[in-house]
Order: structure tokens, then C-alpha cells, then sequence
């Protein structure tokens, strides 16, 4: 069955919220086990477990509030793409100066045997 | 409606994706350019996002100002089960003029299937380190 603009709004939304809450479990329960995030300035991240230690790291340090917004859904049966931009604050959990960044996004995202749909590479990049 | 042949559609894929990589390493922007779409959506590091041919090989034509060498490969390519949609994960290092390392770099392309053949519809691109100088093809101040 085609993948919906609706769905990937949706695994957007909820992958969003968990990292929002600073959810470590959340964010990977929306990668595919083959999951990788590809971070400006660092090498690729691969794999649930590099994953938990990413968010790990992530949110000992900061909590964030994002927006996103979508610029081009390419839909199919067993995978979708998405591109778009962001707009985040790192807000630093001991305290400090809160942190602002804009930039873009292009990621993958593919069915999986139970129906759902997941991050299978998501890649971004600031503007400054 | 015949079926799609999958393996078929991605041999053209790795084609323009290869081709791709050569037209970078010998700087051939024309080539380059008829590899992606009208409106591709090109992302690097540093700057804002790209749209179109023009705004890309004005970027490029800058970036390639200051590369000396490149080498890149492709990981993994994969094209639906429709066969109208395709992507790709890689690698490149670029050396600047002057500088004595390569930089090393992760690549995501997004292709479509058109009338005109495969297209690149959106590419992104970003450095695995901050060690070792400034963005790729990124001067500040200079890059519109």
C-alpha cells in the first residue's frame, strides 16, 4: 500500500514529540532497526545502539524545542522521502544561554513488516 | 500495466549516481546539471538550502574554485518497488588547494524517475568532523 503524506506527517509529529520530551526509548522506537541519523560534523550514527548513545548524549545536555516544516514528500510502497527545514532551541538542562540554529533536512523513512513506517536515514545541516 | 523490473531501474540509478561522481571529480558543471532535476534541493553544510539549477552551479562553480582533488563512492542505493523513486548514501573526501588532508564527507541524494530519465531531486551533504577547516565550497559572506 502507497505510503501517505499523512503518515510521514504523522512519524514526524510523534518522532518530534518524543525528542521534545527528551524520550531516548521514544526517538528509537521510530527507527528502523538499520536506522541511521547522518549529523553535521560527525560521522554517520548507525544502529539502535549508537543511536541511544547519540540521544544519550543529547539530552544529558539539552532539552529542545523544534519546529519543522515540508518542503517535498516522495511517497512509494515500501519507502518515502521527505525534505524540508527546521528551526530548534537547545536549551542547556544545568542552565546557560539557550541555543538557536536553523537548517534543513532530507531523510528516509521505510515500511516496515507490521504495517508502520520508520526513520530509516535522516540527514541535516545548519544554515550558518 | 507491466511489471516494474526493479534491478533494471537501479542499474540506471547507479548510472547517474556514478556519473555524478565522476562529473564532481573532473569539475564538469554542464554534466552535472543534466543529472539533476529543475528544481533539486540542494542542502549543504553552512548554508541555507539551494533551489534550482542555477542558485546550485553558482555554488558549485564556487566550491569547485577551491577543490584540487576528490574521491567518492556510493554505499547503498535502493529504488522502489515502483521503480520511480531512488536513493542513495556515500562518502567523498575533498582536498582544498593549499591543504594537505582530505576532508571527509557523508552524502544523501533523493532521485525521481521523469520522462527525461533519473533525476537528483535533493542532495545533502555534510562534513564527518569539524577538524580541519571550514565547509566545503563555503567562503562566509560569499555564498549567494
Amino acid at each position: 500500500m502507497m505510503i501517505t503524506e499523512e503518515e510521514v506527517r504523522k512519524l514526524r509529529e510523534s518522532y518530534m514529540k518524543a525528542q521534545d520530551a527528551s524520550d531516548v526509548e521514544g526517538c528509537l522506537s521510530f527507527w528502523d532497526k538499520e536506522g541511521a541519523l547522518l549529523p553535521p560534523n560527525m560521522p554517520m550514527v548507525k544502529g539502535i545502539e549508537a543511536g541511544r548513545r547519540f540521544y544519550e548524549d543529547l539530552f544529558k545536555n539539552y532539552r529542545q524545542d523544534a519546529e519543522v516544516t515540508f518542503d517535498e514528500f516522495g511517497l512509494s510502497e515500501n519507502w518515502s522521502f521527505l525534505q524540508g527545514r527546521f528551526v530548534i532551541k537547545l536549551i542547556p538542562v544545568d542552565g546557560g544561554e539557550t541555543l538557536h540554529s536553523k537548517g534543513k533536512y532530507l531523510e528516509i523513512h521505510k515500511r516496515q513488516p507490521d504495517g508502520s513506517l520508520k526513520f530509516y536515514r535522516h540527514m541535516w545541516s545548519e544554515d550558518e | 500495466m507491466s511489471p516494474v523490473d526493479v534491478e533494471a531501474e537501479k542499474r540506471l540509478v547507479d548510472r547517474v549516481v556514478q556519473g555524478l561522481v565522476e562529473a564532481d571529480i573532473s569539475k564538469d558543471l554542464d554534466r552535472i546539471m543534466e543529472l539533476f532535476a529543475e528544481d533539486i534541493n540542494y542542502q549543504p553544510p553552512g548554508v541555507p538550502p539551494l533551489f534550482g539549477k542555477d542558485a546550485v552551479r553558482r555554488y558549485l562553480d564556487r566550491a569547485f574554485d577551491q577543490t584540487e582533488d576528490m574521491i567518492a563512492g556510493s554505499d547503498r542505493t535502493e529504488v522502489s518497488v515502483s521503480g520511480d523513486l531512488a536513493y542513495s548514501v556515500g562518502w567523498f573526501k575533498s582536498k582544498r588547494y593549499g591543504w594537505e588532508d582530505y576532508l571527509d564527507y557523508k552524502y544523501l541524494f533523493a532521485l525521481k524517475k521523469t520522462t527525461d530519465g533519473w533525476k537528483i531531486v535533493a542532495e545533502s551533504f555534510s562534513r564527518n568532523s569539524r577538524e580541519g577547516g571550514e565547509y566545503y565550497g563555503y567562503r562566509p559572506g560569499e555564498e549567494q
